[in-house]
């Protein structure tokens, strides 16, 4: 072992360029996915420090309905053990008014006690932990320095809330359980719950939340109380979420972005390890003389095997420390990036976690990767060495095909953990396979075509074409290396322009200049009227019902108790907790369209029996395991409600227009006591101000968002998000473009021979660079074009399943990667050939002195 | 002087063994006759390699001229030297050198094609008919034993009817008796094409095929 070491470290030493390119290639995979994978570590263990004081309290029961006596009951018994403390709280969005001006606030009316956990920071009442009392006495609020800001207001002025003038008490600097500015709708008022009635802002079917806060005796398990109480609380839409299940979900934005980067880091750890399966491969077919010498000379195959994989291992961990170097120094921004997209505050630094990570990935990664080649190594055979006409034809090894199975199986297992769901990890490594198998087949079709066609005019071209179709199976690993390679570096791109494209608004389309809710069935019309006396152009009106889903297919709906463990079944479960909205309209809006089915037809006057006929969110219907022809039975204030899918939606949700998961046929539930939300078209910034004032002067009660506001802070969340998605997508192509230099200098170093002869044969150097370059700009324009397509067929798949995504990509990316892989062949062909080119042909004869 | 398809004089090559100069060819002199042939031998590392590099523009001299059909190849630039070497000069090689990639019969025309001799197919086709391997137009190079590998090279350094056929060591690479007939036909295909040779072997009995035998000692032709 000690000697086969001692070789293996000469052999790197001898062989600096292939040891440094190797290095370089896997330090380019590794960086990504080093730096995502300690994001991932440190958010967790930020998340469950911080979580809960985020929640200010070990579980909330919470439901968009106020909680029934019974409820409430068994939420106030869990009071009686000693060290407990409950407190109550409401949520709602209600518009706040000062001297003319008005903007809509989250208003939290909360108990005396709270914060159970946390803090909040007081400009001038010092850190509250649950001790004061303040907003529980008068009434007077703690407000959020942005509503100072909107309203004009200063700390004692009386702002409006409803029905009822408050007097602002303090400001919030800082508190523990924060809405982090990236998600929320609007700035923060605390006032005191007893308060709350006087405001008259809840009414029959307000959207509010109703709350109870619970600190449980220390070393109680929390989890195992939220599981008992959400027994005891059998309705789906009450929300038990103890601190650990709401720290997930705040960071739940976070997490789903680092799930999308460790794709992208996947895929340009894919493309290292392409290209440096490229690099050993040719290393090795250098080395195979003097292994053949080795094997005559005695060396077993296992030692030489062994020699080889000391190598790998010794250049993976040399990639691993310089990547982890480079992790470190990279880390601090990184944390600064992902500030503003967590509530959560990240200190990255590279620990001993990471340490460790890195390297396995380097050192096992590198061997395992090459691991194809590296069984060449048992295949090979001295008596090579007694061939007459030099070493025969290099067909692969059947252990070499096998060695692809453990591979394979690595790569969807780093997929699925890198991804975090077995969707994700599993559709892109099939994807990737069948993406493979496709650019294989094509370039087989393509080499057997070219075969029959060689009899070209010009010479270079001829020899550029005899070369591709005689050493086919030569071209074919090239092909399938350059099309892999702009199958990847074409997909991110795709993906990241596709995945803003979902986020922002469609081009050329108007969003709503405000949305209007909370509006009473009896203030529908006088709404209108006051919108039409203002002169707004057609303001979009959607009735809303909150009902609960009861059953499906006939059989009684469950809250799911099982913990998800991938990202896709805790979107599902969520989805099939939760009350819902529903809605109906004669037509469908136009961010919706039917995909399935048909759209709902208005109901009979006469028909009191069959079932209501309802559409479903495509993805909605997907997530509750719903399809068409199924039924679904809501409770509506205690009344079953019976319905069939006849259709399913898709809705563009970035449209900004009021949508629903559910919409009924219009006239089954006409007379339902219900809410309406109200868009409100275009409008230019005095208008929207005027007409905010007007509605809240008259209808206080009835709450705003203004979208145009809103829509610059998600436009500032994109911009962040693009540029970490951008650095990843350049990450990428800089992965492909060194996977492509591998690739085509080990191409041409291998034409060494054949190039010589040619000069000997009296051909000039132009002939012969321009048969490499002919032959390198058929193989990297015609590999990345199928490569770009077939990046293009991958990112719609990709995108649709995962994504939703409406294609819209960019058709100049697989233009740029085409060019880009072409013109790092020729760059390369032109490099190394020069060097060939220039070597004297007079090592043909042989070395006598 | 004027029927010399070869004329080398006083030609000098050193080679540094570190910091140490090692001359190869001290002051060779060489008169090649036109349909002439002439075996050089030596013992190994005499230089014969060196030389037979230098007469086909391979590698440079320090001193002395070399005449290739009355062109001083030592004063052509590369681009000249290379062409130069394509139309006058046919190599065979010990190691046959032939492209895998290519058949036997464009192997053959590979040189006409490079030269844009027209009738490539047709010259080659009668070439490889001249070593006995028509049959074989269609097969690469690893399918053909070594000595039919080297009558494709032979009839490759024929197709392009150079002035000068060098040959280094020819028949190494084959067992005897193969050896034998490639070399009997080898010879037989000079004497009736008049072609001129030069042959560096360590075979007497090969030398003895040609005119005149020349060793190679110290530098020095005698």
């Amino acid at each position: 072992m000690h000697d086969s070491f001692g070789f293996a470290l000469r052999q790197m030493r001898r062989e600096k360029r292939f040891t440094t390119f190797f290095i370089a290639n896997l330090v380019l995979g590794l960086l990504g996915f080093t730096i995502l994978d300690n994001m991932k570590r440190n958010f967790s263990r930020s998340l469950d420090e911080s979580s809960r004081n985020m929640l200010t309290a070990d579980l909330s029961v919470a439901a968009r309905r106020p909680l029934t006596a019974s409820e409430s009951a068994k939420i106030m018994s869990l009071e009686r053990a000693s060290g407990t403390a409950a407190v109550q709280h409401r949520t709602l969005y209600s518009m706040a008014a000062f001297a003319g001006k008005t903007t809509l606030a989250e208003l939290k009316a909360v108990g005396r006690g709270h914060p159970l956990y946390g803090w909040i920071k007081l400009r001038q009442g010092g850190t509250i932990d649950g001790s004061a009392t303040g907003i529980h006495d008068q009434p007077v609020v703690w407000v959020a320095p942005e509503i100072l800001v909107m309203l004009g207001a200063a700390p004692g002025d009386s702002i409006s809330l409803g029905d009822r003038q408050f007097v602002i008490a303090d400001v919030i600097e800082e508190e523990s359980g924060m809405i982090w500015a990236g998600a929320s709708v609007a700035p923060r008022i605390y006032m005191g719950l007893d308060y709350l009635a006087e405001t008259r802002l809840l009414r029959k079917g307000s959207l509010a939340w109703y709350s109870w806060l619970v600190r449980l005796p220390p070393d109680t398990d929390v989890n195992a109380t939220g599981t008992a109480l959400r027994q005891d609380l059998a309705d789906p839409a009450v929300n038990i979420t103890t601190f650990s299940k709401a720290g997930q979900d705040s960071g739940r934005m976070v997490s789903y972005l680092s799930d999308y980067l460790g794709l992208v880091a996947l895929v340009a750890f894919f493309l290292a390890g392409l290209g440096a399966a490229w690099l050993f491969n040719g290393y090795l077919r250098r080395k195979e003389r003097d292994l053949a010498i080795l094997f005559s000379l005695g060396m077993g195959r296992n030692t030489a095997l062994l020699i080889y994989i000391w190598q790998l291992l010794a250049m993976g961990t040399v990639a691993a420390l310089i990547t982890f170097g480079l992790a470190a120094l990279a880390l601090p921004s990184a944390s600064q990036l992902i500030a503003t997209l967590s509530p959560v505050r990240l200190n990255l630094t590279a620990g001993s976690d990471t340490f460790l990570t890195t390297i396995l990935l380097g050192s096992g990664g590198a061997v395992l990767i090459c691991l194809p080649v590296l069984l060449r190594i048992r295949a090979m055979r001295p008596a090579w060495l007694f061939q007459e006409a030099g070493r025969p034809g290099s067909a692969i090894p059947l252990a070499s095909w096998l060695a692809g199975i453990p591979v394979l199986i690595s790569c969807w297992g780093l997929a699925v953990w890198q991804s975090h769901s077995i969707k994700v990890g599993t559709l892109f490594s099939l994807t990737l396979a069948g993406v493979v198998l496709l650019l294989g087949l094509s370039g087989w079709l393509l080499f057997a075509l070219l075969k029959r066609a060689e009899h070209f005019p010009f010479l270079s071209l001829r020899l550029a074409v005899r070369y591709l179709s005689r050493y086919r199976i030569n071209s074919l690993t090239a092909w399938l290396a350059i099309g892999t390679g702009a199958v990847l570096t074409n997909l991110i791109p795709q993906i990241q322009s596709a995945l803003l494209n979902e986020l922002r608004l469609p081009a050329g389309e108007q969003p709503p200049a405000l949305f209007m809710f909370d509006i009473q069935d009896d203030q529908i019309d006088p709404l209108r009227r006051h919108l039409s006396d203002q002169q707004i152009g057609t303001p979009t009106a959607s009735p809303m019902i909150r009902a609960r889903l009861t059953a499906a297919n006939g059989k009684e709906w469950k809250r799911t108790k099982n913990e998800s463990f991938t990202r896709e079944s805790a979107e599902a479960s969520r989805f099939r907790n939760r009350g819902i909205n529903l809605s109906w309209r004669k037509e469908l809006a136009t961010s919706e369209q039917i995909t399935a089915g048909r759209n709902v037809r208005p109901r009979q006057k006469d028909d009191f029996t069959s079932p209501v006929e309802i559409t479903l969110e495509e993805r909605y219907a997907q997530r509750m395991g719903l399809q068409i022809g199924d039924s679904m039975t809501f409770e509506l204030q205690s009344v079953p409600i019976e319905t069939r899918i006849v259709g399913l939606r898709r809705v563009r949700w970035n449209s900004f227009q009021p949508n629903f998961f559910v919409q009924m046929q219009p006239g089954a539930l006409d007379d339902a006591p219900k809410t309406w939300i109200v868009s409100i078209p275009a409008l230019e910034q005095k208008r929207r101000m005027e007409l905010q004032r007007s509605v809240v002067g008259s209808f206080p009660n009835v709450s705003i968002i203004d979208v145009t506001r809103l829509l610059s802070r998600v436009e500032e969340l994109i911009i962040k998000m693009a540029l970490i998605l951008k650095v990843m997508a350049w990450m990428t192509l800089a992965a492909g473009s060194l996977v492509l230099f591998s690739i085509a200098s080990y191409q041409v170093r291998s034409r060494m021979g054949d190039t010589n002869l040619l000069k000997v044969l009296g051909a000039g150097k132009g002939l012969v660079r321009s048969a490499m370059l002919v032959e390198f700009a058929l193989l990297g324009f015609l590999a990345s074009i199928p490569g770009s397509l077939l990046g293009i067929v991958a990112a719609t798949v990709i995108t649709k399943e995962l994504f939703d995504g409406i294609a819209a990509f960019r058709w100049d990316t697989p233009v740029l990667v085409t060019l880009l892989m072409m013109t790092i062949s020729l760059l390369t062909v032109l490099t190394a050939a020069g060097r060939i080119l220039n070597r004297r042909a007079a090592l043909y004869l042989k070395d006598d002195g | 002087m004027s029927d010399a398809v070869l004329d080398i004089r006083d030609l000098r090559k050193k080679y540094m063994q570190g910091d140490t100069p090692v001359p190869v060819l001290n002051g060779l002199d060489l008169h090649v006759e036109s349909g002439e042939t002439v075996a050089i031998i030596g013992r190994s590392g005499s230089g014969k390699s060196t030389l037979l590099s230098m007469i086909a523009g391979l590698d440079r001299p320090d001193e002395g001229k070399i005449f290739l059909a009355g062109s001083d190849i030592t004063t052509m630039d590369e681009y000249r030297l290379t062409r130069y070497r394509g139309l006058h000069l046919g190599i065979i090689f010990q190691q046959f050198h032939l492209m895998n990639g290519l058949t036997a019969l464009e192997n053959i025309a590979l040189p006409l094609e490079i030269h844009r001799a027209g009738e490539s197919d047709g010259k080659a086709r009668e070439a490889l008919a001249s070593v006995g391997l028509a049959g074989r137009a269609d097969h690469l190079p690893h399918q053909l034993s070594g000595g039919e590998c080297q009558r494709v090279a032979i009839a490759r350094a024929f197709v392009t009817q150079p002035n000068l056929l060098l040959a280094d060591e020819p028949s190494g690479n084959l067992d005897q008796e193969t050896g034998s007939k490639v070399m009997d036909g080898l010879f037989s295909m000079v004497e009736s094409a008049g072609m001129t040779m030069v042959l560096v072997t360590h075979d007497q009995g090969l030398a003895a095929n040609c005119r005149r035998t020349l060793r190679l000692d110290r530098g020095h032709l005698s």
